[in-house]
């Protein structure tokens, strides 16, 4: 039955236009990133690596599918929760705006089965909205750039990862960033489980993270202790599996964080869920 | 100050190359991964002899022997220490044809001095271009060397001053100190090993480097923080890129570069530069 | 003698202080009709909602089909079709793949072809690949009670399922659940404002007000136990008012318009009435008596107004 579910789950959000908003999205803005690097990519290199090359060059081009692909991928992770919130928040509220969640939860599922297979579809979406940017962001950028070493910034300085290693950093990156678009999905839809209307959630999702985000960024002793734990922190986790050596105990650490999010709130939806009068 | 900054830069790259060898898959014998200067400088030692006779007479030999020197190419072995850049060690492929073409091949991103190696030896080919005068002796590396400095004729050309520490009987360049317009000082150590290279009609073995270990300054590098923020990692977790693998001093960058001359004066430059005309 | 298929004891529903359902207990047997009757805000589609597990009581106890609800919820929906006011659905879709989509997760296992037959019993066959969005109110109407049907459930509520259709559509839909409760046994529970509608089928009857349960039983039990309604026409209304109040109680008389007397009572004092008012010289010009479920219902809720 849960099967069941989770197709009809992607059967309507294959249907609904809405769900190819974030495609639509995702190819405009990585057209436009990969078009303005092909012009001018040079130049945006040139203003991070211009003092070092007063006394040394870089042989070799750095402006390549894999930089690109990591530039692109790293301006547009910041676009995603939106994009993923604006289908996800949709799952229970639009449902329950729409009146169709009468139907649903009149069916011999369980309310509990009904709520995991619109979490695995929100999964199932995030992962296919990850896979979409990656194909454009990393496959298309190399078919136009070509491969190569990939020269990464990072707080610590600029690293030259060997183009060898970069395709399965960029894989575990993906996982990783896919947890933690799965927790900015899992947040919205257990909003989309407290409110009756498609906007609720999805504003409430981007205000949460724009709070924790702020809470994140802001240099205030009383915020140390909690920064740590907010799932904001970690959502550019996927980062650190760039560096060189990847510094694992702070990856497993988000992945800890990340997951710890997913699963309460995952646990707290199901339990509200489960005991919430449907009145729409 | 600023002569006790040159005399510490001065010790630093007198003191040998400390090479470990690591264990390498393609058992390139170059001391790049490990590479330490050793901080056993025994000192400055003055001898009595007619020292400006003996610069012209190395000067001489020096020049004619690197007149010899038309057609590269070597497998380069280049690491890079710079500070807040990490970079891996990389295996290259190098071409010099002479007077000034030169390239270096890499299946990947290399750190490189702006200033090639061969450029020097470029410039000290022709005597007329300069003037030595002898400077004094010193011992680098354990090797009495005598100081040499080259003072380019042409005041507002590219090369402004070279001084040379040139091994007192091989007549091998130990250690260069040059200063460009356009690129500031550069220090240079030169390496003689199992890899080096007897220069084609020179009577002296081994006069192509086994390494070039090249200084800069590097205390204008700046990546911008703007792009760089971290928000997951905190400063205190900050630090991978914090290794110089080559012992670079703060506000210094080195690189490495160890070679194995594959062929000498045999047109492999030549045709490697003809068939890049070509494409 | 036939099991209860819904039987709820004590029901209550509480959104804060207010009650919407208060100690509601009723029950449905197999093969009935039972209408569903109350003003709005009477507590009807909140009881509804509790029977298929939209709501959930806040005490009492709800059993169908002899099973406890917490324990086999799932059982339970599977023999309950519900079409819970106005039909809603994917407006994206298509009939067919909304109902494909409804039948799937009943856990049908070939939905398609159950669909195909449910379209072609509600008579929107040819339309199923059309968007729900270019149905009219009827059509939704239609595939509301195909969805609901299509599980082939023992046990149908429907909530409303006339509103929005016109006359044809109405009778359409009396037909149809005629059909469901003689020909194929199904029971029904049928809650609408449409008093003629409930009268044509029922066979029993629930009418609520203000959370409560005013009265229920058997139609033809409950019609038949309660005064008959006369209509009458006379030409001194206020001598035949006068001579009606000494007779009768105030509840059981009211002036209607045009001067028209309305009265409630038992068959047998009718007689005696006419000629107390021929005796008094008032000329009656007219006498009618019926005895509708509309008459029983709207006094039912007068007397509990009252109260």
């Amino acid at each position: 039955m849960w099967w069941a579910s989770l197709y009809n789950e992607s059967i309507k959000i294959l249907a609904k236009p809405r769900s190819y908003l974030g495609f639509l999205a995702i190819t405009l803005l990585v057209g436009v990133i990969l078009l303005a690097l092909a012009l001018d990519g040079e130049s945006y290199l040139d203003f991070v690596t211009g003092s070092l090359e007063q006394n040394l060059m870089i042989e070799g081009s750095m402006l390549n599918g894999h930089l690109v692909g990591f530039i692109v991928l790293q301006m547009l992770v910041v676009h995603l929760p939106l994009l993923v919130a604006l289908v996800t928040g949709d799952l229970i509220s639009g449902e329950a705006a729409m009146g169709t969640l009468r139907n649903l939860v009149t069916r011999p599922l369980s309310r509990r089965s009904l709520l995991l297979s619109k979490y695995g579809a929100a999964a199932v979406y995030t992962m296919v909205l990850l896979i979409w940017l990656g194909l454009m962001a990393v496959g298309v950028a190399q078919w136009i750039f070509g491969p190569g070493d990939l020269a990464v910034l990072s707080g610590e300085g600029l690293q030259i990862l060997p183009s060898v290693e970069v395709m399965p950093r960029f894989l575990q990156a993906f996982a990783l960033a896919f947890l933690a678009l799965y927790t900015v999905a899992a947040i919205s839809v257990t909003f989309s489980c407290l409110a009756d209307n498609s906007i609720g959630p999805i504003v409430g999702t981007m205000a949460l993270i724009m709070v924790f985000t702020l809470i994140g960024t802001l240099d205030v002793p009383l915020f140390e202790h909690v920064r740590p734990f907010l799932f904001t922190t970690h959502m550019a986790a996927w980062r650190s599996l760039f560096l060189d050596p990847t510094p694992w105990s702070d990856i497993l650490f988000s992945i800890g964080v990340l997951t710890v999010h997913c699963v309460a709130l995952m646990g707290f939806g199901l339990h509200y869920f489960d005991r919430k009068d449907i009145l729409t | 100050m600023k002569n006790t900054q040159r005399i510490s830069v001065g010790l630093m790259l007198s003191f040998g190359f400390f090479a470990v060898m690591k264990a390498d898959a393609n058992a390139w014998n170059f001391p790049f991964c490990d590479v330490r200067y050793e901080e056993n400088y025994g000192g400055n030692e003055l001898l009595d002899n007619d020292l400006q006779k003996d610069a012209e007479r190395l000067m001489e030999k020096l020049a004619s022997r690197l007149a010899g020197l038309r057609d590269l190419q070597a497998t380069v072995h280049v690491q890079a220490d710079v500070p807040r850049v990490k970079v891996r060690p990389l295996t290259a492929e190098m071409f010099f044809l002479a007077p000034n073409r030169f390239r270096i091949r890499s299946p990947r991103l290399a750190l490189l001095p702006r200033q090639n190696p061969m450029e020097l030896f470029e410039f000290l080919k022709g005597p007329q271009n300069y003037r030595a005068l002898a400077m004094g002796q010193e011992k680098v590396r354990n090797q009495v060397c005598l100081v040499v400095n080259v003072l380019p004729l042409d005041g507002g050309g590219d090369w402004q001053l070279i001084r040379l520490w040139i091994h007192s009987e091989t007549a091998r360049i130990y250690r260069a100190e040059m200063t460009r317009r356009n690129l500031g000082t550069v220090e240079a150590g030169y390496f003689y090993g199992s890899n080096s290279r007897t220069v084609p009609g020179s009577n002296i073995h081994q006069d192509l480097p086994d390494s070039l270990l090249f200084e800069l300054d590097a205390s204008m590098m700046k990546l911008p923080k703007a792009l760089t923020a971290d928000l997951h990692r905190s400063n205190s977790q900050a630090g991978t890129v914090a290794v110089r693998p080559l012992g670079a001093p703060d506000g210094k960058a080195r690189v490495a570069m160890g070679f194995r001359w594959n062929s000498v004066n045999n047109g492999a430059a030549a045709r490697f530069f003809g068939a890049q005309k070509q494409d | 003698m036939a099991h209860p298929i819904i039987e709820a004891q004590g029901l209550v529903k509480a959104y804060g202080s207010f009650k919407a359902v208060d100690d509601l207990s009723f029950a449905l047997k197999e093969g009935s009709v039972m209408g569903f009757l109350g003003p709005n805000g009477a507590g009807k589609s909140t009881t509804l909602r509790m029977l298929v597990d939209l709501i959930r009581p806040v005490s009492g106890n709800l059993r169908l089909f002899g099973l406890d609800y917490h324990r086999h919820r799932g059982r339970i929906l599977s023999r309950i079709g519900c079409l819970i006011e106005k039909p809603d659905f994917y407006k994206y879709l298509g009939a067919l793949q909304n109902l494909e989509l409804l039948g799937r997760a009943s856990g049908i296992r070939q939905p398609r072809t159950k669909a195909m037959e449910m379209l072609e019993f509600v008579g929107l066959r040819g339309r199923e690949k059309d968007a729900v969005s270019s149905f009219s109110h009827g059509m939704r109407q239609r595939l509301g009670l195909a969805q609901c049907l299509m599980h082939d459930p023992d046990l149908i509520i429907l909530d409303e399922p006339g509103t929005g259709l016109d006359p044809q559509g109405i009778v359409d839909m009396r037909e149809m659940i005629l059909k469901l409760n003689r020909d194929q046994g199904k029971t029904i529970l049928l809650s609408s404002h449409h008093l003629p509608e409930v009268e044509a089928v029922a066979t029993h009857l629930v009418v609520m007000n203000r959370g409560r349960c005013l009265v229920q039983g058997s139609a033809s039990d409950l019609l038949s136990q309660q005064n008959r309604q006369i209509r009458l026409e006379v030409d001194q209304v206020k001598e035949a008012l006068e001579c009606v109040s000494s007779l009768l109680s105030r509840d059981q008389y009211r002036l209607g318009e045009g001067g028209v007397l309305h009265l409630s009572l038992s068959r047998d004092k009718l007689p005696a009435l006419i000629k107390t008012l021929v005796e008094r010289g008032i000329a009656v010009y007219a006498v009618e008596s019926r005895q509708q479920l509309e008459d029983f219902y709207m006094l039912i809720l007068h007397q509990n107004n009252q109260e």
